[in-house]
Parts: structure tokens; sequence; C-alpha cells
């Protein structure tokens, strides 16, 4: 355990000191919160009703998909993972580690958005901040977990950065961040139900604000979502660029949640 | 004396190519032993399964006495490794790393291991900005500061100058001296003769000879190596029943002798008579390189 969390204070420290994971964790959710709000409640003023629970699955999406796959692949490439085997780090500190920072790193950041938008934007104030809170957690392990799974997979930084752009941009498109999924085409709707960002939004919504009706089955999906990621995760997990398996057909299972979500509600 | 590792026929393929067919070794306890090969012999593949970074497909290695599996999990502290092929975060310090491994081996900061390696002065550094040598320093510091009983060095010095690898080489005996078994594989063959106890060649996924440097040095066929430069330029044309092999190579006539007084006298006397002028001239005993690349060359040609 002392091991466990030398290496976690480690990992915080360079989070912060590393100017890539500044920017991914810090600059670019709090920069875009307040493009967003500057600009995109002037144009659209429903976007008021939703801007915590949309900045909130934006950082979490930016600081996750986009920060923590890359360094696993480079790590793996420029034999930082052999080093770590072979001085006794596990795959257990590898794998969760990054998740965990990231976790701290988010609730920083979306303690400064849930206190400053009802101050800065006249943002709705959630009715629970312990179920905000929990929901955040969760969402935030949902992210971390497919991150991770990207960056376990793929073969190169080039292709990780494909993989989670492919779930990075749809969701800021379709899955209820911009414009209030209600709004959306219903075929438009049921294709987000594919992306755990909307899962993350719907859950914010319902447990937080009231909003939408259907939490228990988001918590659900994103819950086993977390699990198979990570589990996932660990099975396919190799130390060493030339002994990864070829693990992308084992991977595609983590659309089974979603898959599954789509056929129940329908 | 005691044996640590036994590796008994070993195989490992990747697709359709076997890399390691059959290999076994056994190496004692507090002894040095270096695994030499030519690229692509199969040394690193070799080195890394017993190290338990590669999984290999049949055959056993027992570590301490134990199936492999159980003594690579339970013996980590037990176990030293610096590989040729590793790195650290950019990022981090040589104290942060110092710091961290040692947490996670349980060790207590070795202040005067610290200032052997001279990692003190560059405690700050982070590992991006270090030097290969002052990396190697580091990775060996990381290999050897839980004070393992076996210590596994992949090319430990390569890419170092001559007064940081005299240095890793005595730092090297003194661990042999302190009772560790250490297993190195290097392409510096000088670096071997001076360390190792024993010698495993391997070629084509196999041990081919195991031998102490010497007796292999002296196992061939025990010739002199003559080598004669010319002042004009030109290749010395010289043939003698003393001669048991020659060629040219970069201006220099070089020539192979059982009879080393005798061609010596009979040459000198060819180039008196000639009048021919000398640049250079060097006689030298075999030493281990020509006995390897005599071994493999002559095996290659067999395969």
């Amino acid at each position: 355990m002392k091991a466990f969390m030398h290496h976690f204070m480690y990992d915080f420290k360079s989070g912060i000191r590393n100017k890539t994971s500044l920017m991914m964790t810090y600059l670019m959710p709090i920069g875009f919160y307040f493009m967003m709000g500057f600009f995109m409640i002037g144009i659209n003023q429903e976007f008021q009703q939703i801007i915590i629970p949309a900045m909130l699955v934006f950082s979490v999406m930016t600081s996750t998909l986009m920060g923590l796959p890359t360094p696993l692949v480079e790590a793996r490439e420029k034999g930082i993972l052999r080093s770590f085997k072979i001085n006794g780090i596990k795959k257990t500190n590898v794998i969760l580690i990054p998740a965990l920072t990231s976790l701290i790193h988010l609730l920083i950041v979306s303690c400064f958005i849930i206190i400053t938008a009802p101050i800065l934007f006249d943002a709705p104030v959630p009715e629970s901040y312990v179920n905000l809170f929990l929901v955040l957690v969760l969402g935030s392990l949902t992210f971390s977990g497919i991150s991770i799974l990207l960056g376990v997979i793929a073969k190169d930084t080039k292709m990780t950065v494909l993989l989670a752009q492919a779930i990075y941009l749809p969701s800021m498109m379709i899955s209820g961040l911009m414009v209030p999924s209600e709004m959306m085409p219903e075929n438009i709707t049921l294709i987000s139900k594919i992306l755990p960002a909307t899962y993350f939004m719907e859950a914010l919504n319902s447990f937080s604000y009231n909003l939408e009706k259907i939490g228990l089955l988001s918590i659900a999906v994103m819950g086993i979502s977390v699990i198979m990621s990570f589990g996932l995760s660990f099975m396919l997990y190799t130390h060493d660029k030339s002994t990864r398996k070829v693990s992308i057909k084992l991977a595609s299972f983590m659309a089974l949640p979603y898959l599954f979500s789509i056929i129940f509600n329908r | 004396m005691n044996k640590v590792l036994e590796v008994n026929n070993v195989y490992k393929s990747y697709g359709d190519t076997t890399v390691i067919k059959g290999l076994s070794l056994s190496i004692r306890k507090g002894e040095i032993y270096a695994l030499l090969g030519p690229n692509g012999a199969g040394k690193t593949t070799t080195l890394e399964c017993i190290e338990g970074l590669r999984d290999f497909d049949s055959g056993e290695v027992r570590l301490f006495g134990k199936s492999y599996l159980d003594a690579i999990d339970s013996n980590k502290h037990r176990i030293g490794i610096q590989l040729q092929d590793s790195g650290l975060p950019d990022e981090m310090t040589v104290n942060e790393a110092i710091n961290l491994f040692g947490t996670i081996k349980s060790v207590e900061k070795n202040s005067s291991l610290i200032t052997y390696f001279n990692l003190d002065s560059i405690a700050n550094k982070k590992y991006r900005e270090l030097s290969t040598g002052q990396k190697r320093r580091l990775n060996l510091f990381l290999a050897t500061s839980h004070n393992p009983d076996i210590v596994f060095l992949d090319e430990p010095t390569a890419g170092l100058d001559v007064e940081v690898r005299k240095n890793l080489h005595d730092y090297i005996r003194n661990l042999k001296e302190e009772g560790t078994t250490i297993i190195l594989s290097s392409h510096d063959m000088a670096e071997v003769e001076s360390l190792a106890d024993r010698v495993g060649i391997i070629l084509d996924g196999k041990i081919l000879l195991e031998s102490s440097p010497k007796e292999i040095t002296a196992s061939g066929e025990n010739l002199t190596k003559v080598s004669i430069k010319l002042n004009n330029g030109k290749i010395l044309n010289y043939h003698s029943s003393y001669v048991q092999r020659s060629f040219s190579e970069n201006e220099y006539m070089v020539l192979f002798t059982r009879d080393t007084v005798n061609l010596v006298t009979d040459l000198m006397e060819h180039i008196k008579n000639r009048n021919l002028q000398l640049n250079d001239f060097r006689v030298e005993r075999p030493n281990l390189e020509e006995m390897f690349i005599n071994i493999v060359k002559s095996n290659k040609e067999m395969i």
C-alpha cells in the first residue's frame, strides 16, 4: 500500500508538471467552459440549464480520452513499462493509478465549474451535491476505463488518437452536451445511446437535477462499463510492444452494455 | 557449487520462426556468466525468457531451485535486472526514480551507493536530460541497490567512455566478490574476457560452447596473429610454410602462424632483402574475439 501511495503521489505531481496533461486536464476544459458560458448562452438560452452537467462531461471526456491513452502507449513504446516491470511495479499500478490521479484532477476542475457557473452564468444549482459527486466519480471511472483500454489495445500513438477521437467527436455532437437530447431527431437520439457520454449526461441530469427519468439505467450501463473496461485492460495489458496481443476483437465487447441498452430502450 | 539458475531444453518461436531451439544452461552461485552470440542468435530472447519478460513455448527454467514462475513472483527482491532497451518517464528525476523504486522494493536509501554511482550530483535532473552514461549508471543502481542474489546485465557498458566503463567493471567485480551471481550479455569481447568466469556462446538458438574465456581461447587453433604494414602503402607479398592463414586488410598483410619466432625471423629477412620500409608491425596473441569469430564462422558454415 505504501508503494502504491508513493507511486500515486508521484503520478499526481508529474501530472501537474506535465504541460500536455495540464492542458488536457485544466486549461482546455476551463477555457472551453468560459467560452461556452460567455457565447453559447447568448445564442441558445436552453444551454444555461445544462451548462454544469455538459461542462462536467466535457471535462471528463477531454481529460481522459485525450489525456490517458497516449502516455500509456508512449510508455510501452519507450520501454518504460518494461522498466516498471523489472523494478517491481505491478500492472495494477500502471492501470489504476492514472485513472485515480485523473479522477482527483477532475474533481478539482469540477468544483471550479460547479461553484462558478451559478455565479457567472446564472446556471441552476444542483439539487443534490452528493448525487452529483457520486455520478461524477462513476462517469470519470467510465471514461478512464475506456481510455486505459484504448491505450492497452492501440498499436501506436496514431491509432490511439484515432480511436479516442472516434468516441470524443460524436460525443460532443450528439450526446446532449451542446444541444439537449430532447431537441434532437429520434434516430440521432437512438444512435447516441452507443456513446458513454449520453449516459453520463442523463445520469447527471437525472440524479442531480431531476430532469430525466431513466437515471438508473444510465448508472447500470456505466457501472458495467467500468467493470468491463478495467477487466479487459487487466486481461489484455502487456508491458512490451513486441508481446502485445492482438486484442481489438476482445476489446470490442466493450460496446455490449451500450448495445443492450439500445435494445432495452426500443 | 549451488546452481542458482537452470534452463532446460527451452523452445521459443515467433510465428513460424523458432528462435530458441532446446537451449540448456546452468549458472552457479557467485559466478559471472557471459552470454555471447551474433545478432539474431537468440541471446536477448533467452535472457528475456529467464527474466520473465517473455513467455517461452516449452522447456523448464528453475531459479533458486524453484519453478520459474513461482521464483519470479516470490523472489523479486532477490533478482536485479538491467535492460539495454528500457526507459523511465522523461519528466522523472533521478531522485524520484531512486525513491519510487526504493519504496516499491522496500529498501532504505543507500547513500554510499548513490555516491558511488555519482547520482547525488544529478539527483534533480530529469531522465530526458541524462546522458547515456548517466542513464546506464542509474539503471545499474536500480538493478542492484536492493542487494539481489542474481543480477542480469544486458550490455551494461555499451556506449560509455573508458573511465565510466572501468568504474562499472570494478563495480561488477565487487558484486561478484560479495557473492552475487551475474549473468552478462555483451558484444564487448574484452569486457567478457576480463569479467566472466564462464562464457556460453549461443548460435542458432542453442548453446554451442560453454567454458571459461581462457579455455575457449586455448581450445582453438592457437594461432598468433602478425600484422604488417609497409611505408609505400602496398600490401606485402609474402608466402611461407610458417603461415597457416593470411589475408590483406586496410593496407595490412595479416598472417596467422603457430611458429611465431621462425615466422618473424623469416619475415624480417624477407623485408630486409627487398629493401622494404616497415610502417607498422604487430604480433598479437589470440583473444576471445578471434576465437568467437572462428567458432561462429565454422559453425555457421556447418548450419
